[in-house]
């Protein structure tokens, strides 16, 4: 596993990659921060998410594509976001980790 | 597509990461904002705002985000943060004290902004026309300097010689007439233009095309464009214009186009016909108006010049038929809004004052409050903060209250406007096209950000001076002092500023109250007035006319419940549409500049025309049915034109010349009238003439039936529709009361009054809340004092005439200001009175009289409430 992958993702960041994952080829900002709302119930202020966004970027936990851009937003470019490998790794290392930390403890975490 | 305000993406710009993030973002906050705008512009507007803030803030100092700004610039924005949190804390902990001071500047920022809006949409936007200032009004000048309408033989020399303007177009006055084609008749203001109209004013129709010129010639096809908004009200926007006529006075022609929405050039017209179908030769026949356009380049004394050249021509030229001596011109812009400039200062200059009026309250409240918490800023001055750094603390509290103050004061000015357009005044032209746009949200910030510095930044400057030394208990004396300096002065600004609209208002109050007690002369209760266009009529010759008008009134005479039925071309709430010199014979044979006759009005009616409209009579007789039309002319005056035309002399049985009568014989005045007067025109304005119809049956084909009734004249509405259509089911009738008539002359100054009186109300609320204020911060302030002196024995009532005394001569001191300013700002209201002069005492003693029984009320309530008290409870809370 790469240095990068090591580092522990926050509990956000781990749902910003989640929703790029689950968008596939439909993951723009503006459907990052609906699927968010929609499925994980969770309203975002959208300086949080394109600080996180920007951050996951610099971090290269996750890139973009730049597209043309349409009427509405005046000749503005959009972009998609791709989770990266890295991203991917990260993802996986903070997952293994709440996994572990949970091992043992079913009895009190599933519901009652 | 409506693009984002360019600000906010300014601050976007320097705030987000470089490059595509920033790109992209904006981009993203592009799209959410069209489809918002799709819904409201306004709040596509403060979403935008918000998110960038919001954004901005983000980018420049949250947590772990990748960076552009120095940390300067980050330290700085923390503490603007830190002071926003504390400021709000700070407001949310004084709920009452917060209420009260956004609501009284939202109401100030709402009145100005509502003001500016009007005069933004009316005197800034420019003409609906593209480049509106190559657009000159030309008209003749005759040789005392006053103006002259154009004759269409030299309008036709101008158009055809000069070379510096681009095109010239003639317009004729409009006239009303009644328009066939609809499901029934409708009533409609027709405006004949020449050829060159429509590249003049470069309007093309929203539907269809404009007039050829070709069909703008004697002989050419019988065409007419619509108004947009008369095509949608009486043709229900009927597009297909194949097959689509009109007819009026008996022509049918062609609808060819529908012009945008709002056009109008000096009046209202419905429908715009084709004026060169008809030869108009005489050359000292006045009627028309020219607008020319400028030629590229060109300026308008050039241009001016050159038509002076061609001026000179023609009276050169037609020595006997000129009475023009040279050019004027003007630029149609300052036609066009010449007179609507005066109620817009009057507003805005209010709205102005109202504004000031809560910035002092709000100002006020503050400083009594600053002293309150002189120590909590000796505290922070020990602790190590800076002057600026209190000083921008006190002034974020400031900016937040305004910052709320203002957003609903947007929303105020909103819902106002919406309701002023709903009104439908017609105060001011183009009112229905008025919008919001951002310079008006400019305006609101800008208003808002100087509301801020002009309440916030005393009380702040002397919070922020309270240094560490007052740290010391006990310390107490200078605090109410200093405060009480700059209470005083807030104090006589409110009094002085609120006398000035209270008195602008009760003038008003005064000149309408006289208005409607003046003797007007005529009676506007009681009487049903029926337009009625005989064009339309199956005999539409003069003897048909005549039995027609006869047939109507025997039938409206023996409806149940009328008195009287009579004839009159124009009501005397409309402007007589005729008129012309009167000279007493014998008439001059030529034209005489030293015997320029009395210019007057003169209206057709029939004998009981007096009787019904309560117009009283003077002098000899009104006319009766001797006087046929082959009996010798006979004609009455009223009193404006009877003491010009013969000062000093008995009118009764002179001879008199008409120039519309000019062919005939002299007209035998028979007896003096009333003048029957428009609230407009002053007494004696009015010079006006009567002729009997029967005398001049040409004139009857725009009649006007006065039926006067015992009863409610609206329940005759429908039984004379009945009778009409019965009679002459071709004739329509336009039904309204007199009294409705004369509102409708009175809606303008209504408004004023309405927007001023609230305005007035308002500040005398706001002046009485802001003296409250302080008397109650001083008083509470002296409470020891008070305590001392009264449980030394002093006696209660000399303590309170002590405090109040000096309480209300600071007051005394701003009414004192205010009346100055009132009688010095009185020439921008003489224009809006009637009968009433800007210095009328009963005016001026009033106001400050109400504006002291306000104080006394907020001055007293305080006094009272402390020097009732316990003096040892006071000096034990002490």
């Amino acid at each position: 596993m790469s240095r990068k992958a090591n580092q522990y993702l926050g509990e956000f960041e781990q749902l910003v990659l989640l929703a790029v994952l689950q968008l596939g080829t439909e993951a723009r900002a503006l459907d990052i921060r609906r699927e968010l709302e929609e499925q994980a119930n969770r309203p975002t202020a959208r300086g949080a998410l394109y600080a996180t966004l920007e951050r996951l970027g610099s971090k290269r936990l996750l890139e973009w594509e730049v597209e043309d851009s349409t009427p509405a937003r005046g000749g503005l470019p959009r972009r998609r976001f791709i989770v990266t490998k890295a991203g991917l790794d990260a993802l996986r290392f903070s997952r293994q980790a709440v996994a572990n930390l949970s091992r043992g403890l079913d009895g009190i975490l599933e519901r009652p | 597509m409506t693009t984002p305000p360019k600000l906010a993406e300014w601050l976007l710009q320097r705030c987000l990461p470089d490059g595509i993030s920033e790109r992209s973002i904006r981009g993203d906050l592009r799209e959410e904002y069209a489809s918002i705008s799709s819904r409201s512009s306004l709040l596509a507007y403060v979403w935008y705002w918000m998110h960038a803030l919001r954004l901005s803030v983000r980018f420049l100092i949250g947590p772990s985000t990748p960076q552009k700004r120095p940390n300067s610039a980050r330290i700085s924005l923390e503490a603007a943060l830190r002071d926003f949190r504390y400021a709000t804390r700070s407001l949310v902990k004084h709920p009452g004290f917060s209420t009260v001071a956004v609501v009284t500047l939202a109401l100030g920022i709402g009145a100005s902004t509502v003001a500016f809006t009007l005069v933004n949409g009316v005197l800034i936007r420019p003409l609906p026309f593209p480049e509106p200032e190559r657009l000159m009004l030309l008209e003749e000048l005759r040789e005392d300097g006053s103006t002259l309408t154009l004759s269409f033989p030299n309008f036709e020399d101008w158009r055809n010689e000069s070379r510096t303007m681009e095109g010239i177009a003639a317009i004729q006055f409009p006239l009303p007439a009644t328009v066939l084609g609809a499901d029934e008749p409708v009533r409609g203001t027709v405006l004949r233009v020449s050829r060159e109209f429509f590249d003049v004013f470069r309007i093309r129709p929203w539907l269809g095309r404009e007039i050829a010129y070709e069909e703008n010639r004697v002989g050419g096809n019988p065409v007419a464009v619509l108004g947009y908004e008369f095509w949608q009200r009486s043709f229900s926007s009927r597009s297909d214009l194949d097959g689509f006529t009109i007819t009026i006075s008996g022509n049918t022609m062609s609808v060819v186009g529908v012009l945008p929405p709002g056009f109008k050039v000096l009046e209202d017209a419905d429908v715009y016909l084709p004026l060169e179908q008809r030869p108009f030769r005489v050359r000292d026949s006045h009627n028309f108006r020219a607008v020319g356009r400028l030629a590229p380049g060109v300026s308008a004394s050039l241009a001016l010049e050159e038509l002076e050249g061609i001026a000179a021509q023609i009276r050169e030229a037609y020595p006997d038929e000129t009475i023009g001596a040279g050019v004027s011109m003007k630029p149609l812009r300052s036609e066009i809004l010449g007179n609507v400039n005066r109620p817009l200062i009057l507003l805005m200059g209010a709205a102005g004052m109202l504004l000031i009026i809560a910035c002092s309250n709000v100002a006020s409240t503050l400083l009594a409050r600053s002293t309150a918490r002189n120590r909590e800023m000796a505290i922070r001055t020990a602790v190590g903060a800076s002057k600026g750094r209190l000083l921008s603390l006190l002034l974020t509290e400031s900016l937040l209250l305004a910052s709320i103050a203002g957003l609903i004061g947007l929303g105020i000015s909103h819902l106002t406007l919406g309701i002023v357009q709903s009104l439908g005044v017609d105060l001011v032209p183009r009112l229905q096209t008025v919008s919001f746009d951002s310079k008006v949200i400019v305006f609101a910030v800008a208003v808002t950000l100087c509301t801020t510095l002009v309440f916030g930044l005393v009380p702040a400057l002397q919070s922020s001076n309270s240094g560490g030394e007052k740290l010391r208990s006990g310390h107490r004396g200078d605090t109410r002092r200093r405060a009480g300096l700059g209470g005083n002065v807030l104090v006589a600004s409110e009094a002085a500023l609120a006398v000035v609209l209270v008195v602008a208002c009760g003038l008003l109050v005064r000149s309408l109250q006289q208005i409607l007690s003046e003797q007007t002369n005529f009676r506007a209760e009681g009487v049903l007035t029926v337009e009625m266009d005989l064009r339309s009529s199956a005999q539409n010759t003069n003897e048909g006319r005549g039995v027609l008008l006869e047939e109507i009134k025997a039938e409206f005479e023996a409806l149940p419940g009328v008195s009287t039925v009579g004839y009159v071309s124009y009501l005397p709430t409309q402007a007589s549409m005729m008129s012309g010199p009167v000279f007493k014979s014998p008439a001059p044979l030529q034209r005489d500049p030293n015997r320029p006759g009395t210019s007057s009005g003169w209206r057709v009616v029939d004998a009981d025309y007096f009787a019904a409209m309560g117009i009283p009579l003077l002098l000899g007789r009104v006319f009766n049915a001797e006087d046929r039309r082959d009996a010798p002319p006979v004609v009455v005056l009223n009193d404006a034109l009877a003491n010009r035309a013969f000062p000093g002399e008995d009118p009764i049985g002179q001879l008199i010349k008409f120039i519309p009568f000019w062919m005939e014989d002299d007209l035998t005045v028979i007896g003096v009238v009333a003048e029957a007067r428009d609230w407009r025109r002053g007494v004696g304005g009015q010079p006006e003439a009567y002729v009997h119809w029967p005398q001049r049956p040409g004139y009857t084909r725009d009649m006007t039936a006065v039926i006067h009734t015992e009863g409610s004249p609206t329940a005759l509405v429908r039984p004379v529709r009945d009778r009409l259509r019965a009679v002459a089911p071709s004739v329509p009738g336009t039904m309204r009361t007199m009294e409705t008539l004369v509102n409708e002359s009175l809606r303008e100054r209504t408004f004023i009054l309405a927007a001023l009186g609230s305005f007035a109300v308002l500040s005398l609320v706001l002046a009485g809340v802001g003296i409250f204020g302080v008397v109650s911060y001083s008083v509470s302030n002296q409470a020891r004092e008070i305590g001392i002196k009264l449980a030394l024995g002093a006696e209660p009532s000399v303590v309170r005439g002590k405090i109040f005394s000096s309480s209300i001569a600071v007051v005394g001191v701003g009414v004192v200001i205010g009346l100055v300013c009132a009688l010095l700002s009185g020439k921008v209201m003489e224009s809006l009175l009637f009968g009433v002069s800007p210095r009328d005492v009963a005016t001026l003693a009033a106001a400050p009289a109400v504006l002291l029984a306000a104080a006394t009320l907020a001055i007293g309530v305080p006094v009272f409430r402390y020097t009732r008290v316990d003096p040892v409870e006071v000096m034990r809370a002490e």
